[in-house]
This record gives structure tokens, sequence and C-alpha cells, in this order.
């Protein structure tokens, strides 16, 4: 089976089907998706300036991501859910779209550097308690978040466009 | 002049008609739309979520009110600006529009609250339990002008 066979007969089953035939389930699931991203990336967005330094005069940087990580998570798990369920009805059509897969590399690019940031800089966190302790690469992986997130909006808006 | 005329002489202006006539205007203009939207919600829940103590617990509400204060107005800034060179691409969609007469009373009142909250938290910082209620009230407000925008496409 090949990976587009297999998103033919995701979008075929009788859940895709249904899904992309109710209009209403299928407009409030889409309106989740939107509304969700302006909340969790917004969140994402703000602990990203603390992460290159924009907001020093306000807290440190583990403050800010210990506090407010549980919200953008919760955010992100509605992306997922949601993402998946208009996956699941359109997984076909949007598998040829040039801008879904730029979308999915984007993803993919926000996932590795957010898991690298954990990874190797996580720990060590606690001891930036002032703006010139911030290792560069800490900066590096903020505005990469800064950058691929924005990309990630940018084509999943051209995803809607490039098929209607 | 009536209203509607209004709204017919705004459609019918240089940068409606480009915006028409453009196959990728509306789209790139609703990408900076959401971007100017991300920034605008993501900075007004988390002074929002401050109000309630839920987050940020060594940092007081003035200071990570006026920390959101930057991101928070450019980013209306920028929603309000792409917002109404969509709205100049469709004005008399959006006259017929009940969605959008939603929208724009419940954005007033939006801004109205969030002025409102501000101006309120820098002249009284030391009592924040009564701002509770109208950081309820405004998260209700943008949330609701999101819902009646996202609705002006369906109905």
């Amino acid at each position: 089976v090949t990976l587009f066979e297999l998103c033919q007969q995701i979008q075929g089953s009788a859940f895709g089907t249904a899904l992309l035939e109710s209009q209403y389930m299928w407009l409030i699931i889409e309106s989740v998706h939107v509304l969700g991203l302006s909340v969790s990336v917004g969140v994402l967005f703000i602990t990203d300036l603390y992460l290159i330094g924009r907001f020093k005069r306000y807290g440190t940087v583990a403050e800010a991501l210990q506090s407010l990580r549980p919200w953008m998570l919760g955010g992100f798990a509605l992306m997922f859910v949601s993402g998946g369920l208009l996956f699941w009805s359109e997984a076909a059509t949007v598998y040829t779209s040039p801008w879904f897969r730029l979308k999915m590399l984007f993803l993919a690019l926000a996932g590795v550097n957010a898991l690298l940031f954990e990874a190797r800089l996580g720990r060590k966190m606690v001891k930036w308690t002032h703006v010139a302790r911030v290792p560069a690469a800490a900066q590096v992986a903020g505005w990469i978040s800064l950058a691929s997130w924005t990309a990630v909006i940018i084509f999943g808006r051209w995803v809607a466009y490039a098929h209607t | 002049m009536t209203l509607l005329s209004l709204f017919h002489a705004f459609e019918a202006t240089s940068l409606g008609a480009f915006g028409r006539k453009s196959s990728v205007f509306f789209p790139a203009v609703e990408v900076l739309h959401l971007l100017g939207l991300t920034s605008l919600l993501g900075s007004v829940l988390v002074v929002n979520l401050k109000i309630f103590g839920m987050i940020l617990p060594r940092q007081s509400v003035e200071s990570v009110a006026s920390a959101m204060k930057t991101v928070l107005w450019p980013g209306l800034v920028l929603t309000v600006g792409s917002g109404l060179l969509l709205f100049l691409t469709e004005a008399v969609k959006c006259y017929y529009n009940l969605a959008f007469w939603y929208k724009m009373a419940l954005l007033v009142c939006a801004v109205l609250a969030q002025l409102k909250l501000y101006s309120r938290l820098q002249s009284a910082p030391t009592r924040q339990s009564q701002f509770r209620v109208a950081a309820t009230i405004s998260l209700l407000l943008w949330f609701g002008v999101g819902v009646a925008g996202r609705a002006i496409a369906f109905v």
C-alpha cells in the first residue's frame, strides 16, 4: 500500500465521508482549529519572546516557560485532535497539495526544535537568572520557533485556498 | 447618503477592486489577519490568566499587563488593518451579513473592555480580585469576536 492509497482509504472511510458531508460538524471543527490556533500559538509566541530576551524585565525564561507550558500543551492537544479530524475527512485531497506538505515540514521543524531545546537546554534554564546568561543557542531556538510557526500558519491557510 | 451606498462606495475603491481581481490578495491578507489575531488573543489570554492568578506567580499583574501591551496593541492594529482590507473587497456582502454586524459590535465592546481593564489596572493596582469579572467578560467578548468572524464565511 502506498502512502497515497492509505490516504485514500482514510478519506474514503465511513467516518471520513460522514465528516466531510456533515456541513455543520466540519465547520465547527475547522473553527475550533482556527480559533484554538490563535490561542495556543499566541501563547507560544509569548514564550518565544521571553526566550529571545524581549521581556527581560518581566521575569526569567524558566519562569515563563514552566508557567505557560500547560496552557500551550493543552492548546496544542486541541490543535492536533481537530487537525487530525480535518485530515481524516480530506487525507487524499491534501496529500497531493504542496502547501500541505510544506505545512507538515515546518510543523516537523517546530517539533524537532522544541524537542532539541528541551533535551539540551531544558534543565539548564533555571540558571538563566539574567538575560546575559541565556545562551545564544536558546535565543536561536526561540527565533526558529517563531519563524516555523509563522510558516505553519501561512501554509495552513494556503491549503484551504489551493483546493477550492 | 445611506449606509448601503457608503458600503457600495467602499467596495468601488481601487483597493477593493484590486483585491477582488487578484487571486492571492484575499488569502494573503487573511494570513496577516490570522497572525495579528494570534498575537492579540495570545497576549489577551496571558494578561487574563495572570489576573485569575493562574500563571507567573512571581510577577505582578501590572508588570505582566505592561509586557503584553507591546504584543496586544500591535496585534490589534495588524488585525484591524488587514480586516479593513478584507472588508473593502466585499463590503456589500458584509452589509447583508448578520454575522458581520455581530462581529463589529462585539469588537467595539471587546476593545473598550480591554482599554477599561488596562486603565483600571494602572489606577488601582493593589486590588486584583475585582478584575476577575472584567477579565472573564474580556475573554468572552474576544471569543465572541472570533466566532462571529468565522461565521461571516458561513451564513
